[in-house]
């Protein structure tokens, strides 16, 4: 048993209480509160501390990949466009996820993704940043399927002759959705892997999180997701800022990508401002998915979108949900993970302030899965 | 004429903070610092409660010739083109030009892809405020940008030359030798026009790096950074080390050679072979020996706000602010050679400044109010 103890204690919805107490008992959290009475624990004081919940990075291919073999990434199956029966898990590589510095960003789990090329890419695992073993690091295998909706795609397939323009991309996703709930709908059938998993996102038990730029892109994917009545999760999502409306009013979530990497026209068009005034009508953001964009694939930029945020007027707090609750909702894990809360994953941070409002506001201690991860050198 | 009232500056000329200051800017200079100046016919800018720090200086940048569509700066048909001028690859109406000044960077080093192995010179340039590169130029040609490892290697697919880091240091080798052979034969023939060699445009290129004034810009990371600092003894030259990713694993080589480091993008994650060990902590131990440590972003790959954002991270991962600061002011303007004119609020010097809403590189919420180039404002919020 762990203590977190007298800390300032980030509930979420800007909730903090002062001199609580975080109880961890083996994985989960076992108590909150003031005075905690827990004799046998070990404690670690937190006075003068805040005590966050980890935090969860939507989507991040890193672990997935295997960067020494540039030109054959693990994580990016694009023989054809469409391939839901692919699943994250075969890709990952416990030695490359032991390499990554999560621990000192304050990241404790995400969504391990397949990458961008295909139309449909693949299941997506939520793991832990740190395990003994491969079977510790995965917390939920297949928590959702994962899309590609962007020019990325485009280019893949051109090459291949196989679909070159966004009619194309739109016309197979369709089928796809069409011949999905066809299946779904039989009752004798043979068994299609790729089709049950689709069927699951059209039974709502999953979502699908879809890679999409530009407005017109992610209006396809919106009108794809009305005519089929599934969940989606708009990822990427740049200019989200000019069509969320109907977004907001279904509340689907959408985690914002990464603008920092490979500005290229498109992304300057990003206006965090008009993010900041849209979270505030209800739009569920989270911020920062890398999937495997990068140089290569990267996650500590999750602070750097949060300070953009910053700068564009989030308050510390709001920034502090986008990378906690926020992702674990869209990401359909938030009985496990993104708050601090009885039962939940042993998962936190202690700093001595919101490392979204500060740069000096040092992460001092990670505790991943109930141990302690990441201290920080004085 | 501006006059900024009643600002906290960071200079960047020392450690000092000063609150409640005001600079005169006059004639494109910085006239004068100090308390309550005045100046008749000067526009005043009321800076109560804001922060002024000197423009940001990128010392690695392609933004303007890196559409990656068609770019323009990676000429790679030759592993040696020395001859190549970046000037005329950057176009300053590109989307990617015309955010460098919003975001703070008022100046930077324009400079050559790393697809050959010599790749071209590059030059300093100011972000904003003219019509043409040409007159935003400050110092041109700058740098003989270079490149080593994986980069140049790309020749290896069609099957030419280098494919390997022994070839590309051999090619390396033999540019700078046969500029050597060629200004010793120029020497030679003295006013004596049939004594000249054939014009060669390449060795013409490399003499000044011979000569020292051009430094050798060398993109190189790993291991290859002591190919680079012995290449770069053999043949006298002056060089910077550019991404200088695992520097950690190089401290006492880097330092002992002397040349700046202009490392980043940071943020990588870590791997295996190239592209790993792009930590911001490791600079500290190459910054707390001496060594003129610069931040990059390698614009357009990332993003202009990326250079103030990674001043920021290196003070979360444990850079004193003044000397993050630093690593994107005066540290860039020492290692471009520009340092009489940019990187500090000093009398004389060029009014290049931005006005911060906070503290940058420490309060996350700080963006730019005002960039002010050459003393007229060029960007406002």
């Amino acid at each position: 048993m762990l203590l977190i103890q007298n800390g300032t204690v980030y509930l979420g919805k800007g909730e903090h209480k002062e001199n609580w107490d975080v109880l961890l008992n083996g994985d989960r959290i076992e108590a909150i509160g003031p005075k905690l009475d827990a004799p046998k624990a070990k404690v670690i004081d937190a006075s003068g501390k805040h005590v966050y919940p980890g935090l969860v990075l939507g989507l991040c291919s890193v672990g997935a990949v295997a960067f020494s073999e540039m030109g054959s990434w693990d994580n990016n199956e694009a023989a054809k466009p469409v391939a839901p029966e692919m699943d994250i898990r075969y890709a990952f590589d416990l030695r490359e996820l032991k390499l990554q510095r999560f621990g000192r960003v304050g990241i404790t789990s995400y969504g391990l993704c397949p990458g961008t090329k295909a139309l449909v890419a693949g299941q997506i695992s939520l793991i832990h940043v740190d395990g003994k073993r491969s079977s510790d690091v995965f917390i939920k295998e297949k928590i959702a399927l994962k899309g590609n909706f962007t020019s990325t795609v485009k280019q893949t397939f051109k090459a291949k002759g196989t679909l070159e323009t966004r009619m194309a991309m739109y016309q197979i996703l369709d089928d796809t959705f069409r011949g999905a709930k066809e299946y779904l709908e039989k009752e004798t059938k043979d068994y299609d892997e790729g089709k049950e998993v689709l069927c699951r996102v059209l039974r709502k038990e999953i979502p699908f999180i879809v890679a999409a730029d530009t407005q017109s892109e992610i209006e396809a994917v919106k009108r794809i997701a009305k005519k089929y009545g599934f969940v989606p999760v708009i990822s990427g999502a740049y200019e989200i800022g000019d069509c969320a409306d109907e977004i907001i009013k279904a509340g689907w979530p959408v985690m914002l990508g990464d603008a920092s990497f490979m500005l290229a026209g498109l992304k300057a068009k990003i206006d965090h401002s008009k993010l900041v005034k849209l979270y505030r009508k209800g739009l569920k953001l989270s911020i920062f998915c890398s999937g495997d964009q990068g140089y290569p694939p990267a996650y500590e930029q999750l602070l750097w979108v949060a300070a953009e945020m910053s700068a564009a007027g989030a308050s510390g707090d709001e920034i502090m949900d986008m990378m906690t609750i926020n992702p674990a909702k869209a990401l359909g894990v938030d009985d496990l993970v993104g708050s601090l809360q009885v039962g939940k994953l042993a998962d936190l941070f202690i700093a001595c302030g919101n490392p979204a409002e500060r740069f000096d506001n040092f992460v001092e201690t990670t505790i991943v899965n109930g141990k302690v991860f990441y201290t920080r050198e004085k | 004429m501006y006059l900024i009232k009643n600002a906290t500056v960071y200079t960047m000329a020392d450690d000092k903070v000063r609150e409640h200051t005001d600079i005169l800017c006059d004639k494109g200079k910085i006239a004068k610092i100090g308390k309550d100046l005045e100046a008749k016919g000067a526009k005043v800018l009321d800076a109560s409660g804001l922060v002024v720090t000197p423009g940001l200086i990128d010392a690695h940048v392609h933004t303007g010739g890196f559409d990656l569509a068609s770019p323009d700066l990676n000429e790679a048909t030759d592993p040696n083109t020395a001859q190549l001028d970046a000037l005329a690859a950057i176009d300053i109406h590109s989307n990617d030009f015309k955010e460098l000044h919003k975001r703070g960077v008022t100046s930077a080093c324009f400079i050559p892809g790393s697809a050959n192995v010599v790749c071209g010179t590059g030059f300093v340039a100011k972000t904003a405020g003219k019509n043409s590169i040409e007159e935003l130029a400050v110092l041109h040609p700058a740098v003989m940008k270079c490149a080593m490892g994986w980069n140049p290697k790309g020749y290896g697919k069609r099957g030419q030359a280098p494919q390997s880091r022994m070839g590309v240091a051999d090619i390396f080798r033999s540019a700078l030798r046969t500029a050597q052979q060629y200004r010793d034969k120029k020497i030679a023939a003295g006013d004596d026009k049939d004594k000249l060699p054939p014009y060669d445009a390449k060795s013409e290129a490399l003499i000044p790096v011979l000569e020292k004034k051009l430094p050798l810009k060398v993109h190189c990371e790993q291991f290859d950074m002591l190919t680079v600092i012995a290449i770069a003894k053999e043949f006298d030259c002056d060089y910077t080390l550019e991404h200088g990713w695992a520097c950690n694993l190089y401290v006492d080589e880097l330092v002992k050679g002397g040349g700046p480091v202009n490392f980043g993008p940071i943020g990588i994650a870590e791997g295996y072979g190239e592209l790993t060990g792009g930590d911001v902590a490791y600079v500290k131990a190459l910054d707390d020996k001496g060594l003129t440590v610069s931040l990059i972003t390698d614009g357009p790959i990332y993003a202009p706000q990326v250079l103030l954002i990674s001043a920021g991270e290196a003070v979360r991962y444990g850079i004193s602010h003044h000397r993050a600061l630093r690593m994107v002011t005066i540290n860039p303007a020492t290692a471009l050679r520009v340092a009489d004119r940019l990187g500090s609020i000093e009398e004389g010097k060029d009014a290049d400044l931005v006005v911060w809403n906070g503290v940058p590189a420490l309060e996350t919420k700080a963006k730019p109010l005002y960039t002010i180039i050459d003393g007229e404002v060029v960007y406002k919020a």
